[in-house]
């Protein structure tokens, strides 16, 4: 088969298929908290990796489900108490609360902002606390995590 | 002119044969025409919550498991002393009061798999043991020998239109279904498919010109569409005005298939599925209405299903788990409208669901059977019995 046959298999290929963007398939959630962090923002790629946004910000174990860490708790909580309220709103009510989730010192949304774990005391950002909010409040403070329209 | 849908369909399949090589199947299919009634499938992904859909409002033991999540008695929908639709359903009371919606109660299949890959497998296939790789809408293509007989509106066919050596087409966009070739390509395309051929060469290159005259005749024929109502806002809206579209312009599809998803609702339900419902209702409210107003509703129905329902108990996070039996709906005027089945028992669940009654292997055997006059034994490979939801 010649280089023309190949070539109109090619084209023909793509008339009757026009247009499949692979489907990867992950938990809404964690789609949702990645863009509205911005963790999405510089890694078109992040989520063909389990490093970024990983199950463990909420959940104990690495492939999620029950049980949750102590920041998942404190969403569950959020939950229960707005129960027609959004997941994206919900998270931002929790980050507004300014709690420490795992007691490890630094607040959620500073965690967020350092990309460590909020439910996790041995994740824990490099900077001092000082450090981190200085640089949180000059990248835009809590409303950059407000809910994405 | 309307488009001839024999030349369509040959021409079409000549290119889908030039990809799947299986020119011999396709040769038959030039030959076969569709009828002339449509049925459309809605996918709910996720697991719809047939609970908070179609709501037992007087049943207490609804109540007590959900205290968070319940819909208040005030706000249903009222259908029957039982029963009542959720409130974002409001723009379907039209077609409950004109006898042109049903529900259907209790629909699932046997050992319930609570995976929604697997599930969604069961209800694609139609084979709750998944013996069967090929899809049940890719059974009737392979049956009547018509591989343009169904389409995906979407970017990726659901394995319900898949068949053991093809699948359906997905069409993303109507307007998309076209070639657009790169700006100063096109002496050089023509230029290709003007050179002399042989052989197989010579078969790809007549394959290709009559694949772009036809999509040509494709979009000359859905031009002519004028919307006889305004949709609401949103893919799913866009994708069912698309629905209309091709049915408006006469391709021919027996079967249009259809998906709104993130009906997994773990958390926060009540804000995800309020939402989702509303879009849901409004746009298929929206697509009947277009459909009156274009003439062709008596050519159409609509049958929706989703993967499983969800467990009977809120969870901890105001939402619900996946679960076993849930609802499925059907509208159209070709339906008969009302509740089909019984009320879900709350006091007797299996292991915290509800107990299905109604396997969907039956609610398929009717659109089959009575509604596009198919072999329903024949694709379903069983015998099943449905509730007699087709009018």
């Amino acid at each position: 088969m010649g280089r023309v046959t190949r070539t109109g298999g090619a084209l023909l290929a793509g008339l009757v298929l026009l247009s499949a963007p692979a489907a990867l398939a992950l938990p809404k959630y964690r789609l949702i908290a990645a863009h509205q962090l911005g963790y999405d923002r510089d890694d078109p790629l992040w989520q063909l990796t389990r490093t970024v946004m990983p199950c463990t910000t909420c959940h104990v174990r690495p492939q999620g489900g029950p049980p949750w860490n102590a920041f998942g708790e404190s969403l569950r909580a959020a939950f229960r108490a707005q129960p027609q309220t959004s997941f994206g709103e919900v998270l931002y009510a929790v980050l507004q609360a300014k709690a420490d989730a795992d007691g490890d010192g630094y607040p959620d949304a500073l965690e967020f902002f350092a990309h460590t774990l909020p439910g996790d005391p041995k994740s824990r950002p490099d900077k001092t606390v000082a450090q981190l909010q200085a640089e949180f409040e000059r990248a835009g403070g809590l409303a950059q995590y407000a809910p994405k329209k | 002119m309307p488009l001839d849908r024999r030349d369509f369909l040959k021409y079409s399949a000549l290119a889908v044969a030039a990809t799947s090589g299986m020119p011999g199947f396709l040769a038959r299919a030039a030959t076969q025409a569709g009828g002339t009634r449509t049925l459309v499938v809605i996918q709910l992904t996720g697991g719809n919550d047939g609970l908070n859909t179609l709501i037992p409002y007087s049943n207490g033991a609804y109540y007590a498991a959900r205290p968070n999540i319940a819909i208040p008695k005030k706000d249903v929908l009222t259908l029957t002393p039982d029963l009542g639709m959720h409130p974002s359903l409001k723009p379907l009371t039209r077609l409950w009061d004109a006898g042109q919606l049903a529900w259907m109660e209790n629909v699932g299949y046997p050992n319930p798999n609570r995976s929604h890959f697997a599930s969604m497998a069961i209800w694609h296939t139609a084979d709750p043991m998944q013996a069967q790789a090929e899809g049940w809408i890719g059974r009737i293509a392979e049956k009547i020998g018509d591989p343009f007989c169904a389409s995906n509106l979407g970017s990726v066919t659901p394995l319900a239109l898949r068949a053991a050596d093809f699948s359906l087409p997905s069409i993303d966009s109507v307007d998309n279904f076209q070639v657009k070739l790169p700006a100063g390509l096109d002496s050089a395309f023509q230029a290709m498919l003007n050179t002399s051929r042989s052989g197989e060469a010579a078969y790809l290159q007549r394959a290709t010109r009559q694949m772009l005259a036809n999509t040509q005749k494709v979009q000359q024929n859905v031009s002519k569409y004028r919307p006889g109502v305004q949709y609401p806002e949103g893919r799913f809206a866009a994708q069912l005005q698309d629905t209309a579209r091709l049915i408006a312009a006469g391709t021919g599809q027996r079967v249009l298939y259809l998906t709104l998803g993130n009906f997994d609702t773990h958390a926060g339900q009540r804000a995800e599925q309020d939402e989702l419902l509303g879009q849901l209702a409004s746009g298929l409210a929206a697509f009947q209405a277009d459909l009156e107003a274009q003439g062709l509703s008596d050519r159409v129905i609509v049958m929706g299903f989703s993967e499983f329902g969800r467990r009977v108990a809120e969870n901890a996070s105001a939402g619900t788990d996946h679960g076993k039996g849930s609802v499925m709906f059907a509208l159209g005027r070709g339906v008969k409208g009302g509740i089909h089945g019984d009320s879900p028992d709350l006091e007797n669940l299996s292991e915290g669901d509800i107990q299905y009654k109604q396997d969907f292997r039956g609610v398929y055997a009717e659109a089959l059977t009575k509604w596009l006059g198919l072999d329903a034994r024949d694709i379903l490979r069983g015998d099943f019995q449905g509730p007699g939801w087709v009018a």
